[in-house]
């Protein structure tokens, strides 16, 4: 039960959000931190009972006749996330409250960034995959409106809209083979699936299953080629940055891929492709990091390069990667999140992100500096760091792994462009003597406690590990346990390694991004010659979002050309080609059985309906065929009195009579040219075959008996079940009201729609005059 | 037409059709009326206090904003669900008790009730965005019938 208190903790969070920053004002971070901060002190005290091995799970039905169940689990995998998550949360809130104090919106800021939270937070325990799914959905959601929070300028909105399309692309990927994967398995239970995992790598759809899932991972994870989207979401206040940007969202692709790593993994296509993709995203990301001085853009690349080298590890599969992949994936966290929140830090003090302007902070914020120089040490994978156990990890398992020497090279050209970037934004604007930026130098100070105490407590965190990591080792080797098998759990994390080949690689890697980062003016020229950004997938991107332009826009011309003519032409044909499609299928021949005898009063108003009918049509007065309409449908109503049905005719009155009005409103603004009379065979003919298509069907559905046993049970059931006399009133309100609310919603949103219209449209006007 | 006479059909009318549409509204479940059919009457109310007086005067009138009628609306649909979720039963599950009122053997009242007030609120909030959004601008510009 605690399991599933937790789960939604954030959530509720993200809802008291706006009244508690309203009450507690520039304290408000320091409030709402409690509530990550109760989580990540509950999860830590889980982890004891989850090293003896215990998993604590919980399942309520959600949607049971689809299988669709609130399972949550929360196994060494997930503990180790949610510890990340739910840490970085509570420093990135506390300090997100004073580097946004002054905005506007900070309550609907943190509204947003908890209810990411509870989304990733929710991916993590997930024990189905469609809940899964639902939270890997908030996150995108969530971080859409993040990433776009400064949406009065126009690249936030860009990015945002860069990001949705990408990542939500890549959703709806995951959620078909999502789905195929459950219909394989039997099941959407994920630990149900990881248990039936030789059935599907046997089966026929695993490719299929394979490359969509990879979809929304890649995508998510911004892998090759759909990395665009990251460093565009640089354009997000810097907490979200951090956040989203380091240390969880992109991570959600990687977490996914572990968590099926033991249904999906271990085939050759697994191992290609991620393998393939993951190496090509880290070098691609480390070169890609050189050509930029902003300090958040550097940072972002460098994150896609890390993200590439989870996902290789991944794809090598063996103990020694698992092992790897979460030592690194944990040391990641601790400092991209302590560099982004530096990166703020920097960027709020001096007003200036950019790199070449920045040297010298160091004493003037002496705790930024210090935290940063930990936190970039580590990125370098410096010893006594727990950076450096990552990487060593990683060239150790390159060389053991099937992808052998070709792959270490791989990664050390890949760590080298770290390393250069590491000294570009850790260590370059704190060191050296003149501070030259758009501030005087006297007005620059040490950012206030709530912005720097997060940085240094995930720096400290990189420091002590380093120092003592048998405190997290045990933490890491179930995680690993969990996407590897237990023959990962034999994780051994020490500094000296002894002189390896690994050693040798790390040394190299260190000399390549020193030379880089000396060679930093010819380098930074020759990536921007190559312009590397600009190709490729970038241009991909813009050439098949203007052309989706192009192509809606050559529909609208046709389709929606202003003529209300073309309008009506284009509905009833669609209509009623559609309509004789399925009549001609399925009723071929005449109408029988329909009753012989016809009422002189119903005829009488049959008359009155087809003259008025007609009168509508050929009327050359407007006022005339609107009243001509109105008669019309009171005829209708009194069809409906005489097969009794007081219900339909009662509404159709007053519909009616509603209508009537509307009309001559209508009528009255835009008067009727005299030139759209002119007589067209076509524009009778379509209506009328129309309308001749449904008096057809209406034939048929009169000729056949309508005691189906749906009518015999609302006729028996409304007054002991219902409590009503009146059976169309109960079956709306009570035996289907569900379809009514959601009628009712439908109804109430296209009012909202209407409204807006006309609103805009004489706040035009109005601008005009 | 005269306007003197428009006028006061529209003042006497318009209290009418509003109570009309309020009795069809709660009678529904019993005989003819309903929700949808009262909240369409009570537009109709609405919409003679335009045609009568003038957009602004019936905007007046209305009081609440069309938009948050329908808001309202909905928020009253969807809480007449939750009870019976508190008694285990599915969502919207209608629950009825008999008030004693004297001189009757009990007044019948229900959350599915509470459920067709919603729907009444609903449709009157939603016609009334469509009728005085039609006729924005409407009293500045005089009306002009036929070709």
């Amino acid at each position: 039960m605690a399991l599933c208190i937790a789960f939604f903790v954030p959530f509720i969070a993200a809802a008291l959000a706006v009244l508690i920053t309203r009450l507690f004002k520039s304290w408000a971070g320091w409030v709402l931190a409690l509530f990550p901060a109760g989580l990540a002190v509950w999860f830590g005290a889980q982890v004891p009972a989850g090293v003896q091995g215990e998993v604590p799970s919980l399942t309520l039905p959600w949607m049971p006749d689809l299988g669709i169940e609130l399972a949550l689990r929360l196994d060494g995998l997930s503990l180790l996330m949610a510890l990340l998550i739910t840490g970085l949360g509570t420093l990135v809130v506390i300090y997100a409250g004073r580097y946004l104090v002054h905005h506007e919106v900070l309550g609907r800021f943190y509204g947003w960034l908890l209810l990411f939270m509870g989304g990733m937070l929710g991916i993590v325990l997930a024990d189905n995959t469609l809940l899964l799914f639902v939270c890997w959905e908030v996150t995108t959601f969530s971080s859409f409106i993040l990433i776009g929070f400064e949406h009065k300028e126009d690249a936030a909105r860009e990015s945002a809209q860069r990001a949705l399309l990408i990542t939500a692309l890549g959703g709806q990927s995951l959620l078909v083979g999502l789905l195929l994967l459950g219909d394989v398995v039997g099941t959407l239970s994920i630990s149900g699936t990881i248990a039936a995992a030789g059935t599907v790598r046997d089966s026929p759809r695993y490719l299929a299953i394979l490359l969509l899932v990879l979809g929304g991972a890649f995508t998510k994870s911004a892998q090759m080629p759909f990395h665009t989207w990251l460093p565009g979401a640089m354009t997000a206040p810097t907490p979200v940055s951090a956040y989203l940007h380091s240390a969880t969202m992109v991570k959600a692709g990687v977490f996914l891929l572990a968590r099926l790593s033991p249904v999906l993994g271990g085939t050759p296509p697994w191992e290609t492709i991620l393998t393939v993709v993951g190496t090509t995203t880290m070098v691609l990301g480390a070169l890609l990091a050189l050509g930029h001085t902003d300090l958040k853009l550097v940072l972002a690349y460098a994150t896609v390069s890390v993200l590439g080298a989870l996902v290789m590890l991944l794809g090598q599969g063996t103990a020694a990667s698992i092992q790897a992949m979460v030592t690194f994936l944990t040391a990641h966290a601790l400092y991209k999140g302590t560099l982004f929140l530096v990166a703020g830090s920097v960027d709020h003090e001096t007003g200036t992100r950019d790199v070449a302007h920045l040297s010298g902070l160091r004493k003037r914020m002496p705790m930024t500096a210090a935290a940063s120089a930990a936190a970039s040490l580590s990125m370098m994978g410096l010893p006594p760091l727990f950076g450096f156990m990552g990487k060593e990890l990683i060239y150790e398992a390159c060389l053991e792994g099937p992808g052998g020497w070709p792959l270490a090279v791989g990664a050390t050209v890949g760590f080298g462009g770290m390393v250069a970037a590491a000294l570009r934004v850790g260590v370059q604007p704190f060191a050296g003597k003149t501070f030259r930026a758009e501030k005087p130098e006297s007005k620059v100070h040490e950012a206030p406690p709530s912005m720097w105490v997060g940085p240094a407590l995930l720096a400290a965190a990189g420091l002590v590990l380093g120092l003592v990591p048998w405190a997290i080792q045990p933490l890491l080797a179930i995680a690993a346990v969990d996407i590897g098998g237990s023959q990962a759990g034999d994780l051994k994390l020490t500094l000296w390694h002894g002189v390896t080949p690994a050693l040798g690689l790390s040394a190299g890697s260190l000399v390549l991004g020193g030379g880089l980062f000396a060679l930093r003016q010819p380098v930074l020229k020759g990536l921007r010659a190559l312009n590397l950004s600009s190709h490729g997938p970038e241009r991909f991107y813009q050439a098949s979002l203007s052309g989706l332009l192009k192509l809606s826009s050559s529909m609208t011309r046709v389709l929606q050309n202003g003529s209300l003519h073309q309008y009506i032409v284009v509905t009833l044909a669609t209509f009623g080609g559609l309509l004789a499609l399925a009549v001609f299928l399925r009723l071929g021949e005449w109408p029988r059985g329909v009753s012989k005898y016809v009422l002189s009063h119903e005829v009488v108003v049959l008359v009155g309906i087809l003259v008025s009918a007609v009168l509508a049509v050929v009327s050359r007065s407007a006022l005339t065929s609107i009243l001509a309409l109105g008669a019309l449908g009171l005829a209708e109503a009194l069809l409906y009195v005489f097969f009794g049905a007081p219900d339909l005719a009662m509404t159709q009155i007053v519909v009616q009579t509603l209508t009537v009005i509307l009309f001559a409103l209508v009528f009255s603004r835009f008067p009727v040219q005299p030139h759209e009379h002119r007589f067209r065979w076509w524009t009778a003919a379509l209506p009328l075959a129309v309308g001749g298509l449904i008096t057809w069907i209406i034939l048929h559905v009169a000729s056949v008996p309508s005691h189906t046993r749906l009518a015999d049970f609302y006729a028996t059931q409304s007054v002991p079940a219902g409590k009503g006399l009146n059976i169309v009133n109960v079956i709306l309100v009570d035996f289907r009201a569900l379809d009514t609310l959601g009628e009712a919603t439908v109804l109430a949103t296209s009012g909202l729609g209407v409204y807006l219209l006309f609103r805009t449209r004489s706040q035009r006007k109005k601008r005009q005059v | 037409m005269n306007p003197v006479v428009m006028h006061t059909v529209a003042r006497l009318m318009a209290p009418v059709l509003l109570l009309v549409s309020l009795v069809l509204a709660v009678r529904g479940h019993d005989i003819p009326g309903g929700g949808f059919v009262g909240g369409l009457m009570a537009a109709t109310a609405f919409a003679l206090l335009m045609v009568a007086f003038g957009r602004t005067a019936a905007r007046k009138q209305l009081r609440v904003h069309p938009t948050r009628l329908a808001a309202a609306g909905l928020l009253v649909a969807l809480f007449s669900g939750v009870p019976s979720m508190m008694e285990g039963r599915p969502f919207l599950s209608g629950i009825w008790a008999r008030l004693p009122v004297p001189g009757t053997d009990g007044l019948k009242v229900g959350t599915p009730q509470l459920f067709d007030l919603g729907i009444y609120l609903v449709v009157l909030g939603t016609a009334m965005c469509f009728i005085l959004g039609m006729a924005r601008g409407e009293d500045t510009t005089a009306p002009e019938m036929g070709g």
